[in-house]
């Protein structure tokens, strides 16, 4: 209990710290536009995967149970919907925190025992500065992106296996889609993807940047952030799911 | 009041149980050479690093130009650190960046044009014997390529005060006695101070202007180079001869 209160000290420190090193440093470009090619770009291809096979099978599951009710027009809202606030948020992040936040801990925790880190500070750089802006912006950037490329595919994907795969009729779908979808739907998934990108850096970055020594220590830090990233997700959806429908009521 | 440069005053810092530094105080004045030795685990690269404030203490000051890094935060004492430079024990090169790219790094970020950093770091290089070895990255280099590459990185942005983590550690005698010389030639035409910490006596005569032996915590004696090699106190003249304690051979 006393180490969870610790970390969540020390987390929001350390959005306190990024926060404020972002206005009193000059941004470093070229840093942050490394991060969104690592963090953004190179994570495309597993976000429109994680997307499109997940609005596939949600598709198909929805139309085996709507079938017997007579709603096979529902099936297209309902994928949508589900990829807007939900799913298209959640799995992004997931699949994002797995594949960079594990990443950018080892990165930082390799430095931390290599003394790069305190070399950085000899050499008269603030490390907030110049590793945790970078990446904390780079991700707080990159995933609304990408968690509307999720919601897209997912749906797309839910079209074709409605159309291709189940021989039904495509023109409900779209039509019902575009309906029953507003704007604000796709907000709220915009959003979470914000505020899950803002918790992957912060957790991954904290967990880089206070690792233990050696090799062990790079695999805790790897292992804690994909794990407390994870859950931190998905425990912080259940607020954001009740925060932005009171907001977007 | 001295002109000390350098001012430590009653330092202590524990890790966990284990007590590292015991209230170490010395001077080091402008322009000296100061060899720091003693034996391992006494807390001599730890008492750098609160020197360049990357540690705090649990007690004590740190006096650098009059002002107390133990009571400065780190945003604060990041722009004194433009005065000093270390030598970190293993290096510590960025792996993400070239030879060229980490020797640039500290006139990079004070915004030097591309010629000079391009002019700065091939001098720089020359002058620690790696001509042309720009474009290598830290992975391809020999454990004393790395030492002299750091060293580079530190001394080109000609700092006040220049701290050395065993400089010569691990090295062959004859790449040690080229970083030694190196040492002195740099401390002399960059009018640098510097603090050595090394185990290596050859080191410690050639360099110092002064040595300052830790033991237990503490600074035990500090002296001339001469007098540290004459010493009859048993505590320096075993240290400075490599001699052991028999109960230092018992499993």
């Amino acid at each position: 209990m006393l180490d969870f209160v610790r970390t969540a000290g020390q987390l929001l420190l350390l959005g306190c710290d990024v926060f404020k090193s972002l206005f009193r440093y000059r941004l470093r470009f070229a840093l942050l536009a490394q991060q969104i090619q690592f963090i953004g770009t190179q994570s495309i291809i597993v976000v429109v995967i994680t997307g499109a096979f997940t609005g596939a099978v949600f598709a198909a599951q929805i139309q085996f149970q709507f079938a017997e009710l007579g709603m096979n027009s529902a099936v297209g809202p309902v994928v949508s919907l589900a990829m807007c606030r939900e799913l298209g948020a959640v799995l992004c992040a997931l699949m994002v925190a797995g594949r960079v936040g594990s990443a950018m801990a080892a990165e930082l925790s390799t430095m931390k025992i290599t003394e790069q880190i305190d070399a950085l500070r000899a050499l008269a750089v603030y490390p907030t500065e110049y590793l945790l802006v970078p990446r904390v912006l780079g991700m707080a950037l990159s995933m609304p992106v990408l968690t509307a490329l999720c919601i897209l595919f997912g749906i797309g994907a839910g079209y074709f296996v409605f159309t291709t795969v189940l021989n039904l009729d495509g023109t409900y779908y779209w039509e019902n889609t575009l309906y029953f979808t507003k704007s604000k739907d796709v907000l709220i998934g915009i959003i979470k993807g914000f505020l899950f990108g803002i918790i992957i850096a912060l957790v991954s970055c904290h967990q880089g940047m206070n690792s233990g020594g050696g090799a062990a220590g790079v695999g805790v830090a790897t292992t804690k952030a994909v794990v407390n990233a994870s859950l931190l997700i998905l425990i912080s959806n259940f607020f954001f799911t009740f925060l932005l429908n009171s907001i977007f009521a | 009041m001295s002109d000390a440069l350098l001012r430590l005053v009653d330092v202590h810092k524990q890790f966990r149980t284990q007590v590292v530094l015991d209230g170490v105080s010395f001077n080091v004045e402008d322009g000296e050479n100061m060899v720091v030795i003693g034996r391992s685990g006494t807390g001599k690269s730890v008492l750098l690093k609160h020197i360049m404030g990357l540690i705090r203490p649990d007690r004590g000051q740190v006096w650098f130009r009059e002002q107390d890094l133990a009571e400065m935060d780190e945003q604060d004492i990041t722009p004194l650190r433009k005065e000093m430079g270390m030598l970190f024990q293993n290096g510590a090169l960025f792996d993400s960046l070239n030879v060229g790219e980490n020797v640039a790094f500290s006139m990079r970020e004070a915004g030097a044009d591309d010629a000079t950093i391009r002019q700065e770091v091939g001098r720089a290089l020359k002058i620690v014997d790696l001509p042309g070895q720009e474009e290598k990255m830290p992975n391809e280099l020999s454990g004393g390529m790395r030492k002299r590459v750091a060293l580079a990185r530190a001394a080109v942005s000609r700092p006040k005060l220049m701290m050395y983590d065993e400089p010569t550690a691990g090295l062959d005698p004859v790449v040690a006695d080229s970083i030694n010389k190196l040492i002195i030639r740099l401390g002399q035409e960059l009018r640098m101070t510097n603090i050595v910490v090394t185990h290596d006596m050859v080191s410690a005569y050639s360099i110092a202007d002064r040595i300052a032996m830790l033991h237990e915590g503490r600074v035990y004696a500090v002296e001339k180079p001469e007098a540290i090699r004459d010493s009859a106190d048993p505590v320096i003249h075993n240290f400075v001869n490599g001699i052991s304690d028999n109960s230092d051979a018992i499993f």
